[in-house]
């Protein structure tokens, strides 16, 4: 059996691995659902925070949480390793000339990018039932948000604005954009043409004037306390006179959910739906 | 009259000198090789660097060990041995040629045209499309900086040694500009990724990329040895080393040419390291005199020792965030050159 | 019998530095067994001469050495041609004398060429020549400035060629040393030797020197015996002085007397 990973190497399986090195969360989070624990040599250490991931509770307990060391990952000598496409080639092509069965997986950032990743792995690690039914699990939870959105009129669909504590929103080609729109808001960033995640003046956000605000509630250094930066924005001068404020809606979202590329991203579209529609989702 | 040392004794010293650090170079790569984020067992280390230089026909050890070692410490170990002697050779070398204890072969522009060259490959996408892009992107920016450098300081023959500082510096400048100006249109990803390659490292060099500039910097580094004689009377003088025989201006030039290349290939392959030609030499030079046929292969040895042991630091420094080479050299070398500074400026000696 | 050919040949020499000219129309010949001084005042282009017959300064006219022109010798064929020993050499690297003196040979030894016993031996021998031999050893920066004139000596002696090019070859020394070098010079002469020796003392000049040549501002005023070149009126016109030029009957050499203005 052999598939292509995300640079379009064929990478061959021809038995289930038994010692799989997952050095992505989000391939962390789908695995779970996947295989037995046991056969797990080693999950990324972003897993054990629960600020950012979904299985921290598993991960606490899981005894080899690394963070994409060379040396670590050999001597684990495992049978099949999952590595982000961000990652440097030379890196992965060690692992390689190690005689390591490298596949690389491309986080997904839309709700077809999830399915075709699922699949992926499923296969990858010999579990297609499993698989199967994850997919079955996210497609009926996807198909009751459907159904709940399409009863909204065109008009009444609200905007929603991401801002982050560096300044930064997210736009077009984002998996926030995917979650949005399968909640039946709108991106007001995206809709502005913004693409990618670039830094957004205040002016530009009293120009959009959005709905609702969603902030974020983790940070990669730890440092940035939500609420904190919830109150610094509701008491800005210059924000006072946005919709959003005026209307409490300056909402911090769990990043757990809004920033995952895994099953997860369904919770996200459940978050914002439930936010902008509480009389509908709750 | 002065303290003599009979010339016999002053070639058993250096004698001395040459072995000692040889089997330092020897004991510090086994060390490196030993040591690592993981703890391998050292018979598996022995017996793997055994079957690699042939020394034993056993079958080897462990895969796994086996791996660790070969491929990821090994090449990364003989590769900071090779950087460090071909740095620390071009630094003795440069050092003669300006007369000047304090002049690395940073100056010549080879780090801010190799910057350049990276950046465009990183922020063009070349980076990742194959491995080879951005280290041959940073040597033809390091080889372009030094041509438009050496083309400015030398004028009818001669070289400027003011007009070369100077225009290193206004080039490393330009280039550094052009560089800041690519990381202001390209995405943070990439942004991270120059900054990475820009702090100078060692992490993940593999053979083939040992492969592609061993030869270039093998060369020049026997080719700065091979002027070895030739800098020692520059060394009297530019009148007195045309006096005996020396053409000035065409041996300026071509050490510098065999400068350049030696740096850009070192630039090539791991980011600008910074310090290792201006620390060696001058320490070497204190025990072994101001003869070049002897300071340069010394300085190579040295170089290799003193690479390979900032790398281990690097590399234990921290047990999960391993800290760029470049940075422990500088933060060796930055002190080290103040001291020079200020102990120049006092005693108005130069060496 | 015709006289031997020159070993170096003028013709019409001048130098220019930055615009302005500081020699004009030498010409003059130097032969074996000659020991020529060059004298003048402060500026009169002395050492200018030497280094443009050295080729360290551009100058146009022509140079014969051993009748080939210098401008087509490379630098090597020409340090084994003719050796310049420079006035005030500083060096700041602590090399011992031996190799100071052995840099001497650099022109005798091809790039991949070691120092062989003969080059050894060459490098002591001149060592004992200008009394320097007990320095061998001692690093170059910590001798005096008569110790260093004497090693650098040697130096320009090692390189063993026809002609001798010197820059006030008795600056730093002693009383003692100026007369050994002085007497060095007249005897390497003597071996066949052409010497051309820029000197600051005339009474040195006129004592060992079988020709003398008196420059100012950059061109020749007078060339030939001491007779001939050191009269009133050339010292007159090169210096600016007043002399009397006497026989001096202690040492049966021309000596000259400054005359103030209350001698007649």
């Amino acid at each position: 059996m052999t598939l292509h990973d995300a640079w379009g190497t064929p990478v061959t399986v021809d038995k289930a691995p038994e010692a799989i090195v997952s050095l992505t969360l989000a391939t962390d989070e789908i695995l779970v659902e996947l295989v037995d624990p046991k056969r797990l040599a080693a999950i990324d250490s972003f897993s054990a925070d629960p600020g950012i991931s979904n299985i921290s509770a598993f991960a606490q307990t899981f005894p080899n949480k690394i963070s994409g060391e060379r040396e670590t990952i050999l001597a684990l000598r495992p049978d099949l390793v999952l590595v982000a496409d961000w990652k440097e080639r030379d890196f992965i092509q060690t692992l390689r000339d190690a005689g390591l069965r490298v596949f690389v997986v491309k986080a997904p950032e839309t709700f077809a990018q999830l399915r075709q990743a699922v699949t992926a792995l499923a296969v990858l690690v010999g579990e297609p039932g499993r698989g199967k039914d994850l997919l079955d699990k996210i497609d009926r939870r996807l198909a009751a948000i459907d159904a709940k959105v399409e009863s909204i009129e065109p008009t009444q669909r609200l905007t929603v604005l991401a801002y982050s504590f560096s300044g930064t929103t997210l736009g077009r080609g984002t998996s926030f954009d995917a979650l949005v729109s399968r909640a039946g808001l709108i991106n007001a960033a995206g809709r502005a043409g913004i693409v990618g995640w670039p830094s957004i003046s205040k002016e530009q956000i009293l120009q959009l004037d959005p709905d609702i605000i969603a902030l974020p509630s983790w940070s990669y250094d730890g440092k940035n306390d939500a609420n904190e930066y919830r109150d610094r924005f509701l008491k800005d001068p210059v924000f006072s006179s946005l919709k959003a404020v005026k209307s409490k809606r300056v909402v911090v979202f769990s990043d757990r959910h809004m920033d995952s590329n895994s099953q997860y991203m369904v919770d996200g579209v459940e978050d914002l739906a439930g936010t902008a529609w509480p009389q509908l989702f709750r | 009259m002065a303290a003599t040392v009979p010339l016999k004794s002053q070639r058993r010293r250096a004698a001395a000198l040459f072995l000692g650090l040889a089997l330092a170079l020897v004991l510090v790569v086994v060390f490196a090789v030993g040591v690592g984020s993981v703890s391998v067992p050292l018979t598996a280390v022995v017996s793997a660097l055994a079957k690699v230089f042939h020394l034993w026909a056993g079958e080897g050890a462990d895969p796994k060990w086996e791996a660790i070692i070969l491929l990821v410490r090994l090449p990364r170990v003989l590769g900071a041995a090779l950087i460090g002697a071909a740095l620390a050779t071009a630094g003795a070398a440069l050092q003669a040629l300006l007369r000047n204890p304090m002049a690395d072969p940073g100056i010549l522009g080879v780090s801010g045209g190799a910057g350049l060259g990276a950046v465009a490959s990183i922020g063009l996408g070349f980076a990742a499309q194959s491995l080879w892009n951005t280290p041959l992107a940073a040597l033809t920016g390091a080889l372009t900086a030094s041509a438009v450098i050496l083309g400015l300081s030398f004028r009818g023959g001669k070289l400027s040694i003011f007009t070369l500082i100077l225009a290193g510096l206004a080039v490393s400048a330009f280039f550094a500009a052009g560089t800041s100006l690519v990381l202001s249109l390209v995405s943070r990803d990439r942004v991270v990724e120059f900054i990475f390659w820009s702090m100078g490292s060692l992490a993940g060099l593999r053979w083939e990329s040992i492969g592609l500039v061993v030869v270039p910097l093998l060369l020049g580094i026997a080719g700065l040895f091979v002027f070895g004689r030739d800098l020692n009377v520059l060394l009297l003088g530019d009148a007195e080393a045309q006096s005996v025989g020396l053409d000035v201006p065409r041996t300026r030039l071509l050490v510098m040419l065999l400068v350049s290349v030696t740096t850009a290939a070192t630039v090539c392959l791991c980011g600008p390291v910074g310090f290792v030609g201006l620390m060696v030499p001058p320490m070497l030079r204190l025990l072994i005199g101001p003869d070049n046929r002897l300071l340069l292969p010394a300085s190579a040895l040295g170089g290799a020792v003193f690479l390979v042991s900032c790398d281990v630091l690097a590399r234990v420094f921290s047990a999960t965030q391993e800290v760029n080479v470049g940075i422990v050299t500088s933060l060796v070398g930055a002190p080290y050159f103040l001291f020079l500074l200020l102990r120049s400026a006092r005693r108005e000696e130069l060496f | 019998m015709n006289p031997p050919a020159p070993l170096l040949s003028v013709r019409s020499l001048a130098c220019s530095l930055d615009g302005r000219r500081v020699l004009e129309e030498i010409s003059f010949d130097l032969g074996s067994g000659e020991f020529v001084g060059v004298i003048g005042p402060n500026g009169a282009g002395k050492s200018t001469l030497l280094h443009c017959l050295n080729a360290t300064r551009p100058s146009t006219g022509t140079v014969l050495v051993n009748g080939v022109p210098l401008s087509g010798l490379g630098p090597r064929k020409a340090a084994l041609a003719l050796a310049l020993m420079h006035q005030n050499t500083l060096v700041t690297f602590p090399f011992p004398a031996h190799d100071v003196v052995m840099m001497g040979r650099f022109p005798h030894r091809g790039r991949f060429q070691g120092e062989k016993a003969q080059d050894l031996r060459i490098v002591d021998d001149w060592l004992e020549f200008t009394d320097a031999a007990q320095l061998a050893c001692v690093p170059i920066t910590q001798m005096s400035g008569g110790e260093r004139q004497r090693v650098l000596f040697a130096k320009t002696l090692a390189q063993e060629t026809k002609i001798l090019l010197l820059d006030e070859p008795s600056a730093n020394l002693d009383l003692l040393y100026q007369e050994q070098v002085f007497a060095s010079l007249k005897d390497l002469a003597l071996q066949g030797k052409g010497i051309l020796a820029a000197i600051h003392d005339l009474r040195m000049a006129t004592r060992f020197c079988s020709r003398l040549i008196l420059l100012a501002a950059g061109r020749i005023l007078a060339v030939g015996t001491p007779e001939e070149v050191l009269t009133a009126e050339h010292l007159w016109t090169a210096f600016r002085v007043r002399v009397k030029v006497y026989r001096n009957p202690v040492t049966g050499f021309l000596d000259y007397h400054f005359l103030s203005s209350s001698d007649s």
